[in-house]
């Protein structure tokens, strides 16, 4: 399936962390979650997802644990921390911004 | 072992991977049995699952890069947070043994703040050139080696005259750039009205521009005012003089300052860095042209005074040691020209650096041969406080040995059980350093003043490099001494330390804690020894015999000016006759006082000081040799002088008023060298190149010492003042009246010469003071330092007996409830206190026989081996032992035997 939309810079760090708010989660988990919220319309590659996570890891926004799944196999289980928390509030903040000043002109009624 | 250190790299690096694949394969399944639920074939559903997740190696080596920067961080957060834990468990326990941390850093910095003192003195000695010098490693001095005809005496000196100065540059001609300077000198000067003495020195007018002086204000002196006989007088001021005399104005250029009498102008003002290139401040120079010799045409050619020292800088490609041999030539065929008497052909010049501390010299002054012996000092009181500091450490790994157990059974690694323990010393040590640092500032202030009053200090007595100083050692010694007890505290079995640590009674008897009391004992020892002889030497210097009294005898000279206040030729009668008149009517009027006993006049100062110099000759006229290298000594004195300075008569008698023609009196030396084995008694003597007839020996006096009191002694000869005119007043005074009288001599002569400065009055017991100085030096420093081993070995008996007591209450316990009386008590811990501090006297004695020769030099009258001084010693420290034994000893009687057993 191609992409159908390249996702605005640090859209997708948000969209990982929002949906840790719910609680933790392993990757497959995270993905499915967005997909599925979505409706296939936000399809990234898992890869770039990954990558954006083990990043997240990295910048602490988010410490990872391994676990057992549902089905009972070992997976590696992603939680929120405090500054991820931080975090996600900034980049909604900064995300909400962009986007009314984006369809504050694209929905500009007259030229005036 | 390389193999296996690859492999476990290998399995680590593959732990990251190993995650990742596992990350990856997890998602991958959970899409392929959520696609197959939904209906898709096996095949389809892992195709659509790869497709969704993209390049999977790819994606292995983006992950794995990021997997391993993750781990690297948490591993360098935990280091760092075991770190902070480490550092504050190491913080809590020094706190928590407040006691005995405090005594530790008293101990660390009573050593340390020693020695850093004496390092801020060594430093400015040896180390630092003096502030103000361009290129001071480019610049030299030129020493002087002579040897004296008679006792081979050789002796190495900084100083040459201004003929022999004159020669040697002539002689080098453009391979070196050379100036000359006298040290600097205390001399009467009035700037501004007000008298007082300033540091003067004269000097040539290539010394400026030589050692590359800035000046702040004006200029250095021309070669047209540097010039023998030069008719303007002017004079370059240092900066703090500028300050202090004149406020800081500029117009003080141009200013008249009046020194000994002769005025100058000033033209100059130097940087506030530069004071001289000696260790001695300068406040005032002067061009050597207007040295106050009499005559400078006389001066310029004089080669008996050897007042100037020379500096030399090579040009590029000459070496200093081919100037020094050039130096030697032309100072021995100068030599040639004067008499047989005064020239030394074995003479030498040698090169050295600027610092006169590193300088050939073999004439060190006291103080500056006292400097490397008080670090070496220090050091070993910085040795005791070590091995008491050590010892308190181990008492506390004994206690603390069920606590090192428990945590080595809960699986604490030994590496971070001694990072504890350095921590822990780290933090003593640092605090020590601080107080050091504080000890040391006032040490060093201390040691300055006492050491070197004279000298410029670049730096305040806040110093940086006292820091520099006082942490490393600290932190050395700190940790040094915190290890080793740690060590030890590993070498017990953890099954068994748990078992019993801290609940047994005894404690364990540890050869290493009584040898660093034996060896604290034995350093105390060598210290206080050293203290003693030095104690010793300077009673021994003050109860020399000078051969004339000391009590009740002062003196008085009149400095004379005329009512302009112009310096008058202190040769002129102009001068001579209102002050010998004046002094004889001040003499009448003296001697009618009854706080006086006796007045004489003198025309060549007193006993110590100052005499003529002149030749004798027997009654062949042959010039009588001079002994130890020293002109004989010609006193003009009045009849009284005997009598009111106490000299005592060996022969014959004194010559009185109602002497008819030409009398002598002459010192034993003098009689013995004269006329060796024939009674002196009516021989006939010269006295001077100019004596017409022979004077009659009618008595032979003790020798004095004059000057120096160690010194050997000269050739004297006393002659009746007869009509010469006294320039001296001598006065005895009642016993015990020597103050009032003292005040009437000033008050008398003021009034009989009122046009004349106040008289200088001194009395002999002052007089004798600066030639004390180094003997009182060595006393009061060595005294210190041993002072201070004293109370570093006390204060770490008694915390290690307070300690073993404290540690020995169930042992007590038991003691006491068998039966124990208070007595026994107390003597079973004083006993345990002083014997190894015994042992350790034993050692220490022996030690300090050794290591007498080191200042057997600067001793008098007293050998190493000095009975009284090491009874005493031995004694002093056995006491000291016993009363720190004291007090825990005392503790150890009040031990309650109920409750030390129950608290068990």
């Amino acid at each position: 399936m191609p992409t159908d939309f390249a996702l605005v810079q640090g859209t997708l760090d948000a969209l990982i962390l929002k949906t840790l708010t719910w609680g933790p989660r392993h990757g497959y988990g995270i993905a499915r979650w967005i997909k599925d919220t979505s409706n296939e319309t936000l399809d990234v590659e898992d890869r770039a997802l990954y990558l954006a996570l083990h990043r997240l890891e990295e910048r602490k926004w988010v410490e990872a644990e391994w676990g057992m799944s549902e089905n009972n196999r070992r997976a590696k289980f992603y939680r929120l921390t405090t500054a991820g928390r931080r975090q996600l509030k900034t980049e909604l903040d900064r995300l909400t911004t962009y986007t009314d000043a984006l369809f504050k002109v694209l929905r500009s009624t007259s030229a005036s | 072992m390389k193999t296996w250190g690859q492999l476990r790299r290998i399995l680590r690096l593959s732990s990251v991977e190993r995650d990742v694949d596992d990350e990856i394969h997890f998602h991958l399944e959970s899409r392929v049995s959520d696609l197959m639920k939904r209906g898709q074939s096996p095949d389809d559903a892992r195709r659509t699952a790869e497709r969704e997740f993209g390049d999977v190696t790819e994606a292995r080596a983006e992950l794995a890069d990021v997997g391993h920067k993750v781990r690297a961080r948490d591993a360098r957060l935990a280091r760092w947070e075991a770190f902070v834990h480490d550092v504050r468990f190491s913080a809590r326990s020094v706190l928590h043994a407040r006691g005995l941390s405090a005594m530790v850093i008293v101990l660390l910095a009573l050593g340390v703040g020693a020695n850093a003192a004496t390092i801020a003195v060594a430093d400015q000695l040896f180390f630092r050139q003096p502030s103000g010098v361009a290129d001071a490693q480019g610049l030299h001095r030129l020493y002087l080696r002579t040897n004296a005809s008679v006792g081979h005496l050789t002796i190495v000196r900084p100083d040459v005259s201004y003929a022999q100065y004159s020669e040697v540059i002539d002689a080098v001609g453009n391979r070196a750039r050379f100036a000359a300077y006298t040290h600097a000198d205390s001399i009467d000067s009035r700037i501004g009205g007000v008298r007082s003495f300033v540091r003067i020195s004269y000097a040539t007018p290539s010394y400026f521009p030589l050692v590359g002086a800035r000046f702040a204000r004006g200029r250095a002196f021309t070669e047209t005012e540097g010039r023998m006989g030069a008719a303007d007088r002017v004079a370059v001021v240092s900066y703090p003089l500028w300050q202090s005399r004149f406020g800081g104005d500029a117009a003080a250029l141009g200013k008249t300052i009046e020194i000994a009498g002769e005025r100058f102008t000033v033209i100059g003002v130097t940087e506030p860095d530069f004071a001289g290139v000696d260790l001695d401040r300068v406040d005032l120079w002067v061009p050597v042209a207007t040295t106050p010799m009499p005559m400078a045409e006389w001066y310029k050619n004089w080669r008996v005074t050897q007042n100037l020292r020379m500096l030399a800088r090579p040009a590029p490609g000459s070496s200093m040691d081919a100037i020094a041999a050039t130096a030697t030539v032309a100072f021995r065929r100068g030599g040639l020209r004067l008499d047989a008497c005064c020239s030394d052909t074995t003479a030498t010049m040698l090169p050295g650096p600027l610092l006169e501390a590193l300088g050939p010299s073999v004439t060190q002054s006291a103080e500056r041969a006292i400097t490397p012996r008080l670090i070496g000092v220090a050091v070993i009181v910085l040795i005791i406080a070590c091995a008491n500091v050590a010892n308190l450490l181990l008492l506390r790994g004994l206690r603390r040995r069920r606590e090192i157990a428990v945590r080595l059974a809960l699986g604490i690694s030994k590496h971070r059980l001694l990072r504890q323990v350095l921590f822990e010393s780290v933090v003593l040590a640092l605090a020590a350093a601080f107080v050091a640092v504080v000890i040391g500032m006032w040490g060093a202030a201390l040691l300055r003043t006492m050491i070197l009053p004279t000298v410029h200090w670049a730096t305040g007595a806040w110093n940086p490099r006292l820091l520099l100083a006082a942490v490393p050692i600290a932190l050395v010694t700190g940790v040094a001494a915190g290890i080793a007890p740690a060590l030890a505290a590993f070498d017990h079995d953890v099954a068994n330390a748990l078992k019993s640590a801290s609940r047994t009674g005894t404690m364990p008897r540890s050869f290493l804690r009584t040898g660093l009391i034996v060896l604290q004992g034995a350093l105390s020892v060598v210290l206080l020894i050293g203290a003693g002889l030095f104690i010793r030497s300077f009673n021994a210097v003050r109860s020399i015999d000078v051969g004339y009294d000391l009590d009740d005898v002062s003196y008085a000279y009149v400095v004379f000016r005329d009512s302009t206040s112009h310096f008058i030729d202190p040769f002129s009668s102009a001068y001579l006759e209102p002050l010998s008149a004046g002094l004889q009517q001040a003499a009448q009027r003296l001697r009618l006082s009854p706080n006086v006993k006796s007045v004489a006049l003198s025309s060549a100062g007193t006993p110590m000081s100052g005499y003529l110099m002149a030749p004798l000759y027997d009654e062949n006229h042959q010039a009588v040799k001079r002994i130890n290298n020293l002109d004989p000594a010609w006193y003009v004195v009045a009849p009284e002088y005997f009598t009111a300075t106490g000299m005592r008569l060996a022969r014959g008698r004194f010559y009185t008023n109602d002497d008819a023609g030409a009398v002598t009196v002459v010192n034993e030396t003098a009689a013995r060298t004269i006329w060796p084995g024939e009674d002196p008694i009516g021989k006939c003597l010269f006295v001077s190149r100019q004596a017409k007839n022979c004077s009659t020996v009618v008595g032979v006096v003790r020798d004095t010492h004059v000057g120096n009191f160690i010194e050997p002694q000269s050739l004297a000869a006393f002659s009746p003042i007869g009509t010469t005119h006294p320039r001296t007043m001598i006065l005895r005074a009642q016993p015990g009246r020597g103050r009032q009288a003292m005040d009437e001599m000033r008050h008398e002569i003021q009034r009989a010469i009122p046009n004349a400065e106040p008289p200088f009055v001194q009395s002999m017991l002052e007089a004798r003071e600066p030639e004390l100085r180094p003997w009182r030096l060595g006393a009061t420093l060595f005294g210190i330092f041993g002072v201070l081993a004293l109370l570093v070995a006390t204060i770490g008996v008694y915390s290690v007996m307070a300690f073993s007591v404290s540690q020995r209450t169930r042992e007590l316990g038991v003691r006491i409830a068998l039966g124990a009386g208070g007595v026994d008590i107390g003597r079973l811990v004083v006993v345990q206190a002083v014997w190894p501090v015994v042992v350790g006297v034993g050692v220490g004695v022996v030690l300090a026989m050794a290591s007498g020769r080191l200042i057997a030099g600067m001793l008098f009258g007293v050998t190493v081996a000095d009975p009284t001084v090491i009874g005493g010693v031995a004694g002093l420290l056995i006491l000291t032992a016993a009363a720190g034994g004291l007090g825990p000893g005392r503790r150890a009687t009040k031990v309650n035997p109920v409750e030390a057993l129950r608290a068990e």
